[in-house]
């Protein structure tokens, strides 16, 4: 049987975990192609439904990378992202989501390699963890239900 | 003749108000002229939090008006003051107790609100925990479950005197972010979504597990959410005058323990 | 109309021939202390059917959620996927007012521009109505001209005799057919009258001043203060038997696509909103005349009958306690 690839998601700062990933290219630092990465201005520009959706897209685990704290390059995104993601996380497993999915991290421009071994970890995990297919399966409930209340 | 209605005959005289908000046979009830306020109930242990009212546009635009407040309308109201919704000049507050009295400002319904704030969620929290010494999948299927009742008629929203905005997040269609369908994802995603928006800004008035036509427990989540940021923050939302809530604010020594 | 008498222990034995005959059973059940229609697999599981339902029964022929259509695949290999006939099945439990209101349902969606879809579930589903034994205090079916014992819409009544069995009121060929294998644990009846076992809702207004009335009142004072505590949340609306409006919503990924089709409702105010940004019905008032007239004059105007049948529920489930007896009251003495 083929060995299960994960897809890894990461919404990453453009100052800092950006810069991070392109200097472990440009450093020859190797690390899995499973990561997809989406650059956005700032972590507090990351909503909290990105994850959700990116694990409606098909992601089998998301990371969410920004500056260090006192980095950050408006001088406060990643505070305010720091908040809302310890509100996050809290809600999201008591929901149920399997936030073992999920990855937050600091990494700054300088750190190719922190970024190098934080991609190698999360996929390994993943790996482990097996192919999420849970938030998908989602969309498929509750649809055609003639005369049925309950999709559970 | 009472103090309650004399009061509100007293504010449409001196005050120039164009509404009063309060209850009649137990239920809401908007007074608009002054000789209507014989009608309202002059029972103070009314539950429903009439804030949700001032969301209403017709009431919004009015220039200003009165409110029957009890002890979570008034902390709606403190944070609907904090995120500049509400002036005292535009909203005359009335306490909801034995003897009516009016506040003349924001400093005095605090202070109100910190000698009379007997009210605890301890069943709510009783049943958060329960929940969380559930295991994971136990969780998720709780909630699926529950959510899964959702017929999305949004009464959750509309009755939250903290859902104030004109055009609400699964309105924003272009693209559609959150999907209105009430599918197991559309609902999952409808109260993920209430609950965040509300975080740090939620009162626990429960108005939006007690006005749910389906009887789903969203006041769980609400409840959840404050304990978390009771814990880590140290801060409650509605009892203070303070524009800096919970996740409009930092604090450089937050401390978490899962960034890595 | 033909008549029969079930025992009362035998009741269950034809209701699990139903589901043996491979038929779909809907059937209110319980949860949380309140009643939802739902398909049953075992008789045991059906809940009081004397209990006023939360929501109406219209959704097992009108989905919350359904697809009407949906795409898979890209470019050449898209593959169009339509969706799946309606099963054969029987909603049993029903209130007469509810059946009645499934009969303004059924003829909306199937007499001009047939919905294919609802026809199809109408076309194979058999109704049978259970008589209301008791009222609550927002029924208020007999104001509307209406009663509990009415047989509008079903195919088949029972009514609760007490101590004597069910009384089994065959109303349509279709009624009859689904009794033909069911006659020999039925015995004969002839002209019993159950009017003695029904409830007797009050009667809060009077319909005929309200006919009266309606033309003229567009405009009247009234409304403002009907309306003035209705938060436009669609409760009343999505447990009516009789609120017809849909959304279309499409929802696509790069594999599949599908369009859908939702309850909407006229409370909403976002639901007449136009492209230009302008809203005709812009305040509460407008919207809550609107569901009110539509009820008692446009549905008339268009289709001869009145689309309220006095179940109650969106008294039952309003938050802000709107209730439209309230209105209909005005409405007569104006």
């Amino acid at each position: 049987m083929q060995k299960f690839e994960p897809k890894i998601m990461a919404y990453v700062c453009n100052w800092c975990t950006y810069a991070g990933a392109d200097l472990a290219g440009t450093s020859r630092i190797k690390y899995p192609p499973n990561v997809r990465i989406v650059r956005y201005p700032c972590t507090g520009r990351i909503d909290f439904m990105f994850l959700l959706k990116a694990f409606e897209a098909g992601a089998d685990g998301v990371i969410v990378s920004g500056c260090h704290p006192n980095d950050c390059h408006y001088t406060s995104g990643n505070f305010h992202a720091r908040r809302r993601w310890m509100v996050f996380k809290e809600l999201a497993e008591f929901v149920g989501l399997d936030t073992r999915r999920i990855t937050f991290s600091w990494v700054s421009a300088a750190e190719g390699a922190k970024w190098a071994e934080l991609v190698n970890e999360v996929v390994e995990d993943i790996r482990e963890l097996g192919p999420n297919t849970e938030y998908q399966e989602l969309a498929k409930k509750g649809v055609n239900m003639p005369g049925d209340l309950l999709y559970v | 003749m009472s103090n309650l209605k004399t009061i509100i005959q007293d504010l449409f005289a001196n005050d120039n108000i164009e509404a009063f908000v309060a209850y009649k046979n137990g239920k809401p009830f908007i007074v608009r002229k002054s000789e209507d306020a014989m009608q309202v109930d002059e029972i103070d242990n009314q539950e429903f939090n009439l804030a949700a009212y001032l969301n209403k546009p017709e009431i919004k635009k009015l220039s200003k008006l009165g409110i029957l407040a009890n002890m979570s309308t008034m902390k709606a109201l403190v944070q609907l003051a904090n995120e500049n919704q509400i002036t005292s000049d535009k909203v005359k507050v009335i306490s909801a107790d034995a003897s009516p009295k009016k506040f003349e400002r924001f400093e005095e319904v605090t202070e109100y609100i910190k000698a009379n704030n007997k009210e605890t969620n301890a069943d709510l929290s009783a049943r958060v925990a329960e929940i969380k010494a559930m295991s994971r999948e136990e969780r998720r299927d709780f909630w699926n479950k529950e959510f899964s009742k959702c017929i999305k008629c949004y009464a959750c929203r509309s009755a939250c005197p903290m859902c104030y905005c004109t055009k609400c997040m699964v309105e924003a269609n272009q693209p559609q972010f959150v999907p209105v369908a009430s599918h197991a994802q559309g609902n999952f995603e409808w109260h993920f979504n209430r609950a965040m928006h509300l975080a740090g800004r939620c009162v626990g008035c429960n108005q939006c597990a007690s006005v749910c036509p389906m009887d789903i427990p969203l006041n769980l989540l609400n409840q959840q959410i404050n304990e978390t940021i009771a814990a880590q923050f140290g801060e409650t939302a509605g009892e203070e005058l303070n524009s800096n809530y919970t996740l409009s604010f930092f604090k450089e020594n937050d401390k978490e323990n899962f960034i890595r | 109309m033909q008549q029969y008498k079930l025992s009362k222990e035998k009741l269950p034995e034809f209701l699990s021939g139903i589901i043996q005959s491979g038929k779909k059973l809907y059937a209110p059940v319980e949860n949380n202390g309140s009643n939802y229609f739902a398909e049953v697999k075992e008789v045991g599981s059906i809940a009081d059917v004397g209990k006023k339902t939360k929501l109406s029964a219209k959704s097992v022929f009108f989905p919350r959620c359904e697809e009407l259509v949906k795409f898979e695949g890209n470019g050449e290999n898209t593959k169009i996927i339509e969706p799946e006939a309606a099963k054969e099945g029987v909603l049993y439990g029903i209130k007469p007012c509810d059946a009645s209101g499934m009969d303004y349902f059924k003829d909306f969606y199937t007499k001009e521009n047939a919905d294919k879809l609802i026809a199809d579930r109408f076309e194979k589903t058999t109704i049978i109505s259970c008589s209301c034994n008791e009222a609550t205090d927002t029924c208020f079916c007999t104001s509307i001209g209406s009663n509990p014992g009415n047989t509008r819409g079903s195919d088949l009544n029972i009514t609760d005799m007490g101590d004597s069995g069910f009384l089994v009121e065959v109303v349509t060929d279709r009624g009859a057919s689904l009794l033909e294998a069911y006659k020999n644990i039925m015995s004969q009846a002839s002209d019993v009258d159950k009017t003695k076992y029904l409830a007797e809702p009050q009667i809060r207004f009077d319909i005929n001043k309200v006919k009266a009335n309606i033309d003229k009142i567009y405009d009247a004072d009234f409304w403002q203060a009907e309306s003035d505590k209705c938060l436009s949340c669609a409760s009343c609306a999505f447990s009516c038997p009789t609120c017809t409006c849909f959304d279309i919503q499409d929802e696509k990924n790069p594999h599949e696509s599908r369009r859908l089709r939702l309850w909407d409702s006229c409370g909403f105010d976002l639901f007449t909103v136009h492209a230009s940004g302008h809203n005709p019905r812009e305040v509460q008032t407008e919207r809550w005349r609107h569901r009110i007239l539509h009820k008692f004059k446009y549905s008339v105007d268009t289709m001869g009958q009145l689309s309220c049948t006095g179940c109650g529920r969106c008294i039952d489930n309003c938050p802000a306690g709107m209730n439209i007896i309230d209105t209909m009251i005005k409405i007569s003495e104006a």
